[in-house]
């Protein structure tokens, strides 16, 4: 008995941790295992397969069933006359990339620029700005959807590229705090023996600034990126003209009527073609990613 | 000259100030001012069509909103569900949420074994899209585990499980920022406090209720303000589990609104809003309640 304890003190494993890694583990196996039968079920013939054998191997790889998603992966479009026609994949990617990329790019530099100017800046306006983001935060404007709505097409910003990206230029208020406990923190004498030798506030920002807050950056775009990729709400309502690949996922689930992709197989085949491109750039930048990002509170 | 130069330099930066910030005020003026405004302003408003110019405007309409609102609310019954499983939702994934996000990450700060891997596992579920991430779980719980565990029916098939698989569902899903964020604050800490908290004989139950709980408190208070302030936002993924065709037992106050929205014409827009500045009205407040007992009985760092 007293080998097992030596043994555990010795490693330092606790119950805290015995019991924490039995939750951990469990729910590790709790997202592998239903992604692989999914994996799995979307090589499935449906009527001679999934609806004898829901849980099992498959009796044989239907390779084609992924060609029929391809094929039939489409979406509404609104037409600049009003009428709506459907779209492919081809043209979804195009829209998701324009929209997740500008979009994040645009979110994140506000964000940034916001928090450098009330971190780096001693003006009663930066006071004024940091507590309105934080109201802004914790208080909540609960359907403000309808007259979103109604400002963006008085203004022209509706279903428009450079709408869009207007309408995303906003600050972030986790995005913003992140930044400004980053900024904040930079000693003074770095910025200061710039301006000594001549730089403005523009080329210290860009110059010294900006790469020693880059890790929280590039972080923050990351997860900008995704969230807009992911996004498939905003395209639904704000963009007819331009659905995203995001979107399509959610017509080809759940407001598609094709019959030839109704089934199980195909509706889990669809959404692992969506998933690749995601998983892809989580496994080449998880680090950055999972970098040190933290906030601090509403003070 | 000093002062000349200082002056100067001032002007400078207020110049170079305004200009960065112009384009996120006037985002900022247009989209959070003025629609707030407008929300406000179409609560006493109706859209009518004149019938000889046949042109829409929006017209003063008193207070007739909000005795439609109430009207609604008492014969239809679905809004009381909804704001019923807005409470529920909030209190399972919030509190639930981040008591398991607090523990995982405590495991991951700590190093222990296979505490890198949890990190990438935890967090991969927040990159995929939620259209994604809910088709894989409404297939799985209504293909595979009724045959795993033996069951007639489906956990979504069935009534009386849905709504709560649907919670489950998001928090099992939602661990990812939060895990990020507090093991982020968690490195922040001074190693030599934990390490004085040991020398002094401190047990791991201790350091973690007395010290890191303390000093990463912000980060938690974050969370649950903001958990607090989208009570009536949080749609729990119900548009991708159901679309707009969710039945009014499982719906929430964030997916009503937003079905409602996505269908509605510019004469259904005043009621919406009314509807929304009356949320705003109860959960402000709360949001603001929440934050002050927060600070006022949370832990603290001395």
């Amino acid at each position: 008995m007293n080998k097992v304890k030596k043994f555990f003190q010795k490693k330092q494993i606790s119950v805290f941790s015995i019991i924490s890694f039995i939750f951990l583990f469990a729910y590790a196996i709790s997202l592998i295992f239903p992604l692989l039968w999914s994996l799995m079920t979307s090589f499935k013939d449906y009527y001679n397969d999934y609806l004898v054998n829901s849980f099992g191997w498959p009796k044989e790889f239907v390779f084609e069933n992924y060609i029929t998603i391809f094929q039939h992966f489409i979406a509404p479009m609104e037409t600049a006359d009003g009428l709506e026609v459907e779209v492919g994949m081809g043209v979804m990617l195009l829209n998701s990339i324009w929209y997740s990329l500008g979009t994040a790019i645009v979110s994140t530099i506000t964000s940034f620029l916001v928090g450098y100017v009330v971190a780096r800046f001693r003006f009663k306006f930066c006071e004024i700005i940091y507590t309105v983001i934080i109201l802004q935060m914790i208080i909540p404007t609960v359907g403000t959807l309808p007259s979103e709505l109604r400002m963006a097409q008085s203004l022209g910003l509706y279903n428009t590229v450079y709408g869009m990206l207007f309408m995303k230029s906003y600050v972030t208020g986790l995005y913003f705090l992140s930044f400004y406990a980053a900024l904040r923190v930079i000693p003074k004498d770095f910025a200061e023996a710039a301006y000594l030798d001549g730089a403005g506030n523009f080329r210290v920002m860009v110059s010294i600034m900006l790469p020693m807050a880059s890790g929280v950056f590039s972080t923050v775009l990351l997860l900008n990126f995704i969230a807009f990729w992911n996004d498939y709400q905003t395209p639904m309502i704000y963009m007819p003209s331009f659905p995203t690949l995001a979107y399509g996922l959610w017509y080809y689930v759940n407001g598609s009527y094709d019959l030839e992709t109704s089934t199980v197989p195909m509706k889990l085949g669809g959404c692992m073609l969506m998933a690749m491109p995601l998983l892809i750039i989580f496994i080449i930048f998880q680090k950055k990613l999972l970098g040190n990002v933290s906030i601090g509170g509403l003070k | 000259m000093k002062q000349a130069f200082s002056q100067n330099r001032k002007k400078h930066d207020i110049i170079f100030c305004l200009l960065v910030l112009l384009v996120p005020m006037v985002q900022f003026a247009i989209f959070y001012i003025g629609v707030n405004i407008t929300s406000l302003a179409m609560v006493f408003q109706k859209y009518e069509v004149d019938p000889i110019t046949n042109r829409g405007a929006y017209i003063f309409n008193g207070l007739n909103n909000f005795k439609d609102m109430w009207f609604q609310i008492e014969n239809e019954g679905v809004f009381g569900t909804a704001l019923k499983n807005s409470l529920l939702a909030f209190v399972m994934i919030t509190l639930v949420g981040i008591t398991f996000a607090l523990i995982f990450s405590l495991y991951i700060f700590k190093e222990m074994p296979g505490a890198g891997m949890f990190r990438v596992l935890l967090f991969a579920p927040s990159i995929l899209s939620a259209s994604v991430t809910v088709t894989i779980y409404r297939f799985f719980v209504e293909g595979a585990v009724p045959v795993i565990f033996g069951l007639e029916q489906g956990l979504l098939g069935n009534a009386e499980t849905k709504l709560g698989t649907i919670i489950f569902f998001n928090i099992w899903i939602g661990f990812g920022t939060q895990i990020l964020m507090y093991s982020g604050a968690m490195n922040g800490i001074d190693p030599s406090i934990t390490e004085a908290a040991k020398l002094d004989g401190a047990n791991p139950f201790v350091e973690f209720f007395y010290i890191i709980l303390p000093l990463i408190f912000p980060t938690i208070q974050t969370f649950l303000v903001t958990g607090v302030a989208g009570i009536f936002i949080n749609q729990i993924n119900l548009v991708a589990f159901e679309g707009f065709g969710a039945e009014g037992q499982y719906m929430t106050v964030g997916y009503y609104l937003f079905k409602n929205t996505e269908s509605a014409t510019q004469y259904e827009y005043p009621l919406l809003a009314t509807y929304g500045v009356a949320l705003t009205l109860i959960a402000a407040p709360l949001t603001l309640l929440t934050r002050r007992a927060l600070e006022k009985f949370g832990p603290s760092v001395d």
